[in-house]
């Protein structure tokens, strides 16, 4: 095969891998609701498609998988298209840099800071837009350090940083299990995913 | 309506949603936007976004922006939350302004298969094009699959009681549905690569006749604007 349609083959292969990462960010909200899980599920297909296809195509997964969201869920999910592109991200980097796809234990602390800053990147768009209401319980530890007399944006920016780590270390452990349980026959048709040593 | 005149009223909605700061036109502005949508059968739709996702934000708002201000010393302790009440309220049905718009906008269109002439009215040509459409193709089919494991599960016996039975589910759920959605990913790109697909997309043409420029876009035009206007004018 010469290079050009190799290269044409990548590219067909990334725009037919993006829909599904939008369509598990989106859809999967039909599993938590079947389920009746307390999760939002709303960044694996952006983890997943970071993690197959590297992080441009996950940024894109993400973006496109809020816009669509936005008119098929809630509109709100609009203003969040910066988290999962931040999301996309970190977790090509921790991938790539620190390997965090051998262990279960890496996983998991990776999973904390991706809470982390994806509560710290939502923090400025829920006071500018949301006024500092995010319409969780998470409103409830934000109304408790705004009396303790902390600021709407550091307060929002805590209680986002404390409630959003057990969310996405969920997410990021559901898809580090998810890529580990795919068959080798379906991991093969994606050679240049990064972690290939831990999936 | 016509693909351009959708989209420019939409954007008006919105910029006029933003610059408002006055709770009595944004509730008009609400109300009129769900009429609107109940007459294209959206209306159920509207009421229950504002229901399920801005009545909590309201709430949160309300508790939040009323922490925020002092008590006044011998007044009722709600006193606080009663001057809250017109700023939460204003963001709240500004986001539920937003959220119409945007809903009564592109809905009929992803509901009457009519987007693609919307995007491609809106210069999203080539690979965004092929991503769009995939991945609203790809939601509804992941729905009706996501239904079918379930119900094969339950008919095993292994429904979840439990929320964290229901948790260890999880990846024995979303396995099935990722392998099948990934292999055919790959068997859809190498026949995307074959067909050419990008360039095949550009010069299709849909069998439906695009619609024109009428007096409905005319009307929603002026509609739009004027609300700009009046938001503008409150302001």
């Amino acid at each position: 095969m010469a290079a050009s349609d190799r290269r044409t083959q990548t590219d067909y292969l990334v725009l037919a891998v993006i829909p599904v990462g939008i369509a598990l960010n989106v859809g999967l909200g039909a599993v938590v609701i079947a389920l009746r899980l307390p999760i939002y599920l709303d960044a694996v297909g952006t983890i997943l498609v970071t993690a197959l296809m590297g992080w441009r195509a996950g940024i894109a997964a993400g973006v496109m998988s809020f816009l669509l969201a936005a008119v098929l869920v809630s509109p709100t999910y609009v203003y969040f298209v910066g988290t999962q592109a931040a999301i996309a991200v970190y977790v090509y980097v921790v991938c790539t840099r620190l390997g965090v796809l051998k262990s279960v234990w890496r996983v998991v602390v990776a999973g904390v800071g991706l809470g982390i800053v994806a509560g710290l990147v939502s923090a400025p768009v829920i006071v500018l837009v949301f006024g500092g209401a995010s319409g969780s319980g998470r409103d409830l530890l934000t109304a408790l350090l705004v009396s303790s007399g902390q600021q709407v944006l550091k307060a929002v920016a805590l209680s986002g940083a404390a409630s959003e780590p057990i969310d996405k270390t969920l997410q990021l452990m559901l898809a580090w299990s998810l890529l580990r349980s795919l068959p080798q026959r379906v991991l093969d048709r994606f050679p240049n995913r990064i972690g290939r040593s831990g999936v | 309506m016509s693909p351009g005149a959708r989209g420019v009223c939409t954007v008006l909605l919105i910029a006029g949603a933003a610059l408002s700061v006055d709770p009595r036109a944004l509730a008009v502005a609400w109300l009129v936007l769900a009429l609107a949508a109940a007459s294209v059968g959206l209306g159920g739709v509207i009421v229950r976004f504002a229901l399920v996702f801005i009545a909590p934000i309201a709430l949160g708002a309300l508790l939040i922006n009323g922490l925020l201000h002092a008590p006044v010393p011998g007044d009722q302790w709600w006193s606080r939350f009663a001057v809250a009440a017109p700023a939460a309220m204003a963001l709240s049905l500004r986001i539920a302004v937003i959220a119409a718009a945007f809903q009564l906008c592109f809905l009929p269109l992803i509901d009457g298969g009519r987007l693609i002439t919307f995007l491609r009215t809106w210069r999203c040509t080539g690979r965004a094009l092929v991503v769009t459409l995939g991945g609203v193709t790809l939601v509804a089919e992941l729905k009706l699959r996501t239904r079918q494991v379930l119900e094969s599960r339950l008919a095993q016996g292994l429904g979840a009681v439990t929320t964290w039975g229901a948790l260890r589910q999880l990846p024995f759920v979303l396995l099935p549905l990722t392998v099948y959605m990934l292999d055919a990913a790959a068997n859809r790109s190498d026949l995307w690569a074959r067909r050419n697909l990008v360039e095949r997309l550009e010069r299709y043409r849909p069998s439906e006749a695009e619609p024109g420029f009428g007096a409905v876009s005319a009307a929603a035009l002026v509609l739009c604007l004027g609300w700009l206007g009046v938001a503008l004018w409150f302001r």
